[in-house]
């Protein structure tokens, strides 16, 4: 696409950036990239993706806010979900807007209220305590698949009322990767993850349907909605489908996330020590500093002006979450972790009407899992490199290495 | 700029200058008032930011959605007949003298 794709009418240009988002250096440490895209000004043209993008906090949260502006019914991912030929199906909540979203996500928040999510809290103290004395009882372990992954493919998908199986952990978590990479251009580490999803894809519809849903969990309930008449039958299976790509790993990202800056600085692992309700905070800190979903998109409804910048109507935005996250204009030491920061305006469950659903599971995991750890664990040591796991929307760990001092 | 009182469930009135926040919820996060958590910032996800309203504020508020209505329905602490959602109630120099009480538990 050309560059003049950038200039509106009145002549005025977002500045044209050579950057890939997607590249792996970038996904391996974005900050440069991010601070770039700040320096640039409210929005930018990525000539490489033919998209305009954003950075800095105080003109995302607006955006966010904004949806009928700022739509999702052109795809939360890179590619236009209208198109015929979209290689991608939409979801029946994020990437619809009001009035359809409402009916839609009133429903899922009845199904996902607080008050069902609370009855969870036992089950998943009981397996979190069950986990903290096995890695205790290791001494040395990985944060992220012997902690933060088995607690999450555990107690998330009993909650949906997903049969257990021998595959169900690593399916899950390869549909979440592929989900993620799916957001994001149709490169090759898309098309191979989509290889791989390829030779579980039965599994994969099959755990969409009714019929795989064990009595007592909220996809069950998805379909008693659609029953009720709450919203129509046929998407059903598709907000199960959400869940089954979009529950695990973002959770695991935050838990492994909190556990990798606890175990750098053992005066934060302290204040948890002292007052572990600072649990809750720990990870919102850690939401903040990770951004487990790096970046949505919207579409333009209108022509907007964006403190001084013009996007034409009809423009994809790629949205830059993490980099609202550390902007320095809005967060003090905004690379500093800290338990005891307000963190309220953080970006990473999103804002506004299409804000994360599923919040309060995630929390709730995190909290009653890394609260099990607080009590058992005196020192949290890091012993070794931590790796990433490289995705196009999902910004992970794939090891942490971690010792621990019982106490 | 309004002036607003949370008491504690042990009695403990805490007031505060709300400012230029849009809400009560923002009021009392941004003061770090303990008991209001507000966690999913005014999204009407989480339900942590509940409070009872004193009975002569409660006519003078805005009228509940019907969200709001539901989502109180899930508290940690059970609703009364005077439970809103702080995150539900704009402010403005009307609301000068609030007075909301806290509840035992957010979550």
């Amino acid at each position: 696409m050309s560059d003049l794709a950038s200039m509106d009418a009145a002549g005025r240009t977002a500045p044209v950036l050579d950057l890939d988002p997607f590249a792996d250096a970038v996904l391996e440490s974005p900050f440069e990239m991010h601070a770039a895209l700040r320096a640039a000004g409210p929005v930018g043209w990525l000539s490489k993706y033919g998209v305009y993008v954003m950075g800095r906090h105080k003109d995302i949260l607006p955006a966010l806010k904004d949806w009928e502006t700022f739509s999702s019914t052109g795809g939360s991912g890179l590619a236009d979900i209208r198109k015929p030929d979209a290689w991608r199906p939409g979801s029946p909540i994020v990437e619809v807007d009001p009035p359809q979203h409402t009916k839609v996500r009133t429903a899922l928040q009845r199904i996902l209220s607080p008050a069902v999510i609370r009855q969870w809290r036992q089950d998943f103290e009981i397996e979190a305590e069950r986990l903290a004395d096995e890695v205790v009882a290791k001494g040395s372990f990985c944060g992220v698949t012997d902690f933060a992954e088995t607690f999450v493919s555990t107690t998330f998908p009993t909650a949906l009322g997903l049969a257990d199986s021998p595959q169900r952990r690593d399916n899950l978590f390869l549909l979440g990767a592929l989900n993620f990479d799916g957001q994001g251009p149709r490169n090759a580490r898309y098309e191979a993850t989509q290889r791989k999803a390829d030779e579980i894809w039965d599994w994969y519809l099959d755990s969409m349907k009714r019929e795989a849903m064990l009595p007592g969990g909220f996809g069950e309930k998805i379909f008693q909605a659609a029953d009720a008449g709450e919203i129509d039958p046929e998407i059903a299976p598709l907000l199960v489908r959400s869940f089954l790509r979009g529950g695990l790993d973002t959770t695991s990202s935050m838990i492994s996330a909190a556990l990798w800056y606890l175990a750098q600085d053992p005066a934060q692992w302290q204040l948890l020590r002292d007052d572990p309700t600072r649990v809750r905070g720990a990870l919102d800190e850690a939401m903040r500093l990770e951004t487990p979903i790096q970046n949505v998109c919207r579409q333009t409804m209108r022509g907007v002006e964006i403190d001084g910048t013009t996007v034409p109507f009809d423009s994809k935005i790629l949205i830059i979450l993490a980099s609202a996250n550390r902007d320095p204009e809005r967060w003090e030491n905004p690379d500093r972790f800290d338990v005891m920061r307000q963190t309220m305006g953080h970006l990473a469950l999103g804002n506004g009407v299409h804000m994360c659903i599923g919040q309060m599971i995630a929390r709730l995991e995190g909290e009653v899992l890394l609260k099990a750890l607080v009590s058992r664990v005196s020192a949290l040591k890091l012993t070794g490199e931590p790796t990433r796991a490289l995705n196009n929307n999902l910004r992970s760990l794939a090891t942490l290495p971690l010792s621990i001092t019982a106490g | 700029m309004p002036t607003i009182t949370f008491v504690r469930p042990d009695g403990e009135r805490i007031a505060v200058e709300a400012g230029n926040t849009e809400s009560v919820m923002l009021a009392a996060v941004g003061r770090q008032v303990a008991g209001i958590l507000g966690e999913c910032g005014g999204s009407m996800t989480c339900a942590t930011c509940h409070v009872f309203v004193a009975p002569e504020w409660l006519d003078r508020l805005p009228p509940m959605s019907a969200a709001e209505d539901e989502l109180l329905d899930a508290t940690a602490t059970e609703r009364g007949h005077n439970s809103r959602l702080s995150c539900q109630i704009p402010l403005s120099e009307a609301l000068d003298g609030l007075v909301v009480e806290l509840p035992e538990m957010q979550i």
